[in-house]
């Protein structure tokens, strides 16, 4: 660990620190564009990327078309989101003081997802099945709330049970849709992207994204100090002269969006939302001046690699929901037993 | 500036039973003002309604004759500071990161904190001689520590008026003292300082003003020695206690026993 000087430093990353942070996606995009069933070098993509800014180089136009037309926006997808998952369980951990609470445990993903299911059953583009992804998580987040919150203080358990239950719902809801959906043509879709995927990745519906993922994450990153009031108690937050319902607003809106964008694009990707920001806790502490920033770095970071696994590792192409799993478990079990547990 | 409250009426339910009735008292700067009352006869409330975290259904709280629901909030938060229970729910950042919250009403919406309220932060932990936790987390922290860490954070706004919540509950001799003292020093230095205490000792020893809830919503406002006299206590607590001085190390402390319970 590094250490802090007080005087100098409100708890956020020291210039090392950020140094390590801003390489992880640097490196991570580099062995990703690499990799893959056509392998590239290294000193290519360079020249590649020179000849981009003006520089003269003899290109491959195969090679030109794989790099910039395929794994590009696959891995910008998966950039944004790692960073926008991770972010918005930093969020959601800070918002119900609870280490538990991510988009996934508090049924937000499913609400989500049960938005966009819907929304791809009656054939609507991008945008709508975006907003409605939006509109969805949004009823999620609040029915859970409302279910999980009793006067005062919301104990912890109760609040990730009602999460369950409201995801359970929203699962079941899923269901529904998938049950009354047409088989030749629109259940494999749904099928297909409700496993949670990268390969979809264009530029088209990058554009379409990006902007709900990017504005949420820089909301809540110039937000970042206050989201240590948010995890005090009510009575506690509001003696600092905060504004705590439109705090709550803002964060709930912001991380809610930017799962439900997450959702819209590439389908339900668990565990990244509570891995990442628990990762980012035990090494760079508590204190979100610091934990925003590590979390945007990590999660994308640690995204680009698991999704360059997932196309890599067998001939046909792994959900990603799988390999965040069984990667993040035991590296997340490791972590906790030598960090000796966490807390807010 | 005073601190007062005028003819403070609370019941939780619209025409309800009335938790408060007609609470009055007033504050001036370096006065300690201690708040007494048998458990649920609305100590916490009355400090909750106070800080305007629950509102008065009739009556108000007033900052020099303004009534406080009128004032912006982070003016008021600069003005006033609330110390609440130390019930182990802190986070785990570092003592000197938690302390530096106490400075949200100084700091812009969008902004982190600044060298100046680090040094704020820091000079609010020396001024209670805690500056050896900063770099602690607390949850690491003892009892005492904790509430002397949530002291500091209230100080590290710069308020006139501190208001603390059963600041020596759950704490060993030593750091009742070790609480108590920093409350007098407080206001040995033009501090405001409100409590509540389930201790009517405490309040003999170290305010000069004390009121008294009884359990039907009434209360006494006063001088504490007027006020903390064996018949209120018998009749606020149901308890017979004896009051008097005890002598030692050359200073008389003043102390209230409790001898028996009396039946109504």
């Amino acid at each position: 660990m590094s250490k802090r000087s007080p005087l100098q430093n409100a708890g956020g990353l020291t210039a090392g620190s950020r140094a390590v942070l801003l390489l992880l996606p640097v490196l991570a995009v580099m062995i990703a564009l690499a990799v893959g069933r056509m392998q590239v070098s290294s000193a290519y993509i360079f020249r590649s990327v020179g000849e981009k800014f003006g520089m003269d180089a003899a290109l491959d136009t195969q090679l030109e078309s794989v790099l910039w037309k395929y794994r590009l926006p696959r891995i910008l997808l998966a950039l944004l989101v790692g960073a926008g998952l991770s972010v918005s369980g930093c969020a959601f951990q800070s918002l119900f003081a609870n280490p538990l609470a991510t988009p996934d445990t508090l049924g937000v993903a499913s609400g989500a997802c049960f938005g966009a299911a819907l929304a791809l059953l009656f054939g609507a583009g991008l945008l709508w099945v975006q907003g409605s992804a939006m509109l969805f998580g949004l009823l999620a987040v609040l029915l859970t709330y409302l279910a999980g919150s009793s006067k005062g203080r919301s104990p912890l358990g109760m609040m990730i049970l009602s999460g369950i239950m409201v995801g359970s719902l929203f699962t079941a809801l899923i269901s529904l849709v998938k049950f009354v959906a047409d088989t030749e043509s629109q259940l494999p879709a749904i099928t297909y992207w409700l496993m949670g995927s990268m390969s979809a990745a264009n530029y088209r519906s990058l554009a379409l994204g990006a902007p709900a993922v990017l504005i949420g994450i820089f909301v809540l990153y110039i937000l970042r100090w206050r989201l240590n009031i948010l995890t005090l108690s009510e009575d506690e937050a509001r003696a600092t002269g905060m504004n705590l319902p439109a705090m709550r607003a803002v964060t709930v809106l912001c991380a809610t969006a930017v799962t439900a964008a997450c959702v819209s694009m590439c389908g339900q990707v668990g565990w990244i939302g509570l891995l990442v920001p628990h990762i980012a806790r035990m090494r760079y502490g508590n204190n979100h001046l610091a934990l925003v920033p590590a979390s945007v770095m990590i999660g994308s970071a640690f995204t680009v690699i698991v999704d360059t696994l997932a196309r890599t590792l067998t001939p046909s192409e792994l959900p990603l929901s799988i390999l965040t799993a069984m990667i993040g478990a035991p590296f997340f079990i490791v972590l906790m037993r030598r960090s000796g547990g966490w807390r807010l | 500036m005073i601190l007062s409250v005028d003819n403070g009426c609370f019941s939780y339910k619209r025409g309800g039973k009335e938790v408060l009735k007609n609470v009055s008292f007033s504050a001036a700067p370096g006065d300690v003002v201690a708040i007494l009352g048998a458990n649920g006869a609305g100590k916490t409330t009355l400090l909750r309604c106070i800080l305007g975290f629950l509102k008065w259904s009739s009556g108000g709280s007033f900052l020099d004759g303004k009534n406080m629901k009128e004032i912006p909030h982070r003016a008021l938060w600069r003005t006033v500071a609330y110390v609440p229970q130390a019930k182990g729910t802190a986070s785990a950042t570092t003592v000197l990161e938690f302390v530096l919250l106490g400075r949200g009403s100084h700091i812009g919406t969008f902004a982190k904190p600044s060298a100046t309220d680090l040094a704020y932060a820091d000079a609010s932990l020396s001024r209670l001689r805690i500056g050896h936790l900063a770099q602690k987390r607390c949850t690491e922290l003892s009892g005492g520590e904790l509430q002397m860490t949530l002291i500091a954070r209230a100080l590290a706004a710069q308020p006139q008026i501190l208001v603390l919540d059963e600041p020596e509950s759950n704490l060993d001799f030593k750091n009742q003292l070790l609480v108590l003292e920093a409350v007098s020093s407080l206001a040995a230095e033009g501090m405001t300082c409100v409590f509540n205490t389930h201790f009517p000792a405490h309040a003999l020893q170290r305010a000069n003003k004390a009121l008294l809830l009884s359990a039907d919503g009434g209360s006494r406002f006063g001088g504490a020695d007027a006020i903390i006299t064996e018949e209120n206590i018998r009749n606020a607590f149901g308890v017979q206690v004896a009051i008097g001085q005890m002598q030692a190390e050359g200073k008389t402390v003043p102390d209230v026993v409790p001898v028996e319970i009396c039946e109504f």
